[in-house]
């Protein structure tokens, strides 16, 4: 979980310093040799002195999330506290990149080590039931960068990322794979037909049933249920869902209308099919990050890693577990 | 810790090198060169702080140069005063690490004593002839040589402290 990398310049730098003592040395001059001896004296133990020092920083080094979890909307933003406290007492610059898959998008962060608490802001970017499963801090030598010390420190915390809410007509959101938004708003914006009543003047005369009006000889109207019912939505639970085009996935679409309904309708059936698999599921607003996830991790179950992408150095993938993995991947 | 501004620092390690420098011109005719050179410099940091680290390596190379053409009599103290004056530069400026000098310091002095353990040690009363024949100072071999050793292995201990520990923590 800790990874060094020495920079060309430490050999440049040494090269240079052994070419001063041994010019010293090959034309019997004192002062090239004391020069590049005392030269490679203070650069050697001050190198490893760092790398010492580094090296004990990262070991001894714990991620502290202030918070547990994170929600935020899809499209917005939201910042979480983050510090990194080690047990050697010395205040260090060190930059940490957060570990999570790329449903939210954040910024390398500039921090100092055993300093107060940093706030990094959390971009939301897909929805979906996420988890930033820890950092990578980085240690840079400050002359020059000869050798960066690079440390993964894990700390889960759960991020959900929920649609939009919707203020407006629903139904602006576009199509769903072919679909477009008419089949499913418009039962919505009518309501079912519950009975046939006496006209009431303060309603809408569009409500007047014309045909009825006259054969009864007097003003009936359809009384319809407020909202009408709830539709059903078929989502594909393939992988072509989870392919981003443009930077947004079609199963960010779904789940943007699914939630439109939701408001209405409280809960809304999803049937989620796939070659071979067929599940129907009751979805409530609440319920809609965890329904991405499921879709989410099932898919990348069948792929058995092939055509998975997880977006952290190779080099630090075999030390997170299979579960966190599956989690922030894509 | 001050932070002084670059162009401060700069000035007051040109000032040291000018004096530095105005002494050796009873040792060489380059040292005039090198005031010119400072001079000029220090000019154009007023103007131009930014290019200040440039500026800094073309001075110290210049008094590395210099250092090759003196005699022996000023010999130690030249190099002791251009050693510690470009330390103390890069540290002001941030470019090195204050708690690692300070361990460094540590790891100096362990060195220096197990270098003086080293040139006591009847090893060299072997070697020096064969140096001799060679062609090279045995004087100077057994400085390179002890320092080196005594360097190498302080940095084997560390390197080996550090894969232990990282075993230990991280298993």
């Amino acid at each position: 979980m800790i990874r060094v990398i020495p920079s060309n310049k430490l050999l440049v730098i040494y090269i240079t310093l052994s070419g001063i003592t041994y010019i010293g040395l090959l034309t019997n001059n004192l002062f090239g040799t004391y020069f590049g001896i005392m030269l490679f004296l203070v650069f050697t133990s001050y190198v490893l002195s760092w790398y010492l020092l580094a090296i004990l920083m990262a070991l001894y080094s714990q991620l502290i999330f202030s918070q547990g979890s994170a929600e935020l909307t899809v499209g917005s933003s939201a910042t979480i506290g983050v510090r990194v406290s080690s047990r050697l007492p010395i205040r260090w610059d060190a930059e940490l990149t957060l570990v999570h898959s790329p449903h939210i998008l954040s910024d390398t962060l500039r921090i100092k080590v055993n300093d107060g608490d940093y706030l990094v802001k959390l971009v939301g970017r897909w929805i979906g039931s996420t988890r930033i499963v820890g950092g990578i801090m980085e240690f840079k030598e400050p002359l020059g960068g000869l050798l960066v010390i690079q440390r993964l420190l894990l700390r889960n915390v759960d991020v959900i990322i929920k649609p939009r809410q919707v203020t407006g007509s629903i139904g602006k959101t576009g199509g769903v794979g072919g679909y477009i938004e008419y089949g499913l708003s418009l039962e919505g914006r009518l309501g079912d037909l519950r009975s046939l009543l006496i006209y009431d003047y303060e309603r809408p005369a569009s409500s007047i049933h014309w045909i009825t009006s006259a054969r009864v000889n007097e003003l009936m109207m359809i009384n319809r249920s407020d909202y009408g019912s709830c539709p059903i939505f078929i989502v594909s639970a393939s992988s072509r869902m989870l392919i981003p085009r443009n930077g947004k996935r079609p199963i960010d679409d779904a789940l943007q209308m699914i939630s439109d309904s939701v408001q209405y309708c409280g809960e809304v059936k999803v049937v989620l099919i796939r070659r071979g698999y067929i599940e129907e599921k009751v979805v409530s607003r609440g319920a809609i990050p965890y329904l991405e996830r499921e879709v989410r991790i099932s898919v990348i179950k069948n792929y058995h890693g092939s055509n998975v992408s997880v977006d952290i150095p190779t080099y630090f993938r075999k030390y997170i577990s299979e579960d966190d993995l599956s989690d922030i991947a894509t | 810790m001050i932070k002084l501004s670059n162009y401060v620092l700069y000035m007051l390690v040109g000032v040291v090198w000018l004096i530095l420098e105005l002494i050796l011109t009873q040792y060489t005719d380059m040292a005039l060169l090198g005031i010119i050179i400072n001079m000029v410099s220090m000019i154009i940091i007023s103007y131009k702080p930014t290019y200040s680290n440039y500026i800094f390596i073309i001075n110290a190379s210049l008094l590395i140069v210099m250092g090759f053409l003196i005699p022996s009599t000023f010999l130690i103290n030249y190099t002791i005063i251009l050693i510690i004056s470009i330390v103390l530069y890069l540290l002001l400026v941030g470019a090195l690490e204050p708690y690692s000098l300070l361990l460094s310091l540590l790891i100096i002095y362990l060195s220096y004593i197990m270098e003086r353990v080293l040139v006591n040690s009847p090893v060299f009363n072997v070697i020096n002839p064969m140096i001799k024949e060679a062609g090279i100072n045995p004087g100077l071999f057994t400085l390179i040589f002890a320092w080196y050793f005594s360097l190498f292995t302080i940095s084997l201990i560390i390197v080996l402290l550090i894969i232990f520990l990282i075993k230990k923590v991280l298993t």
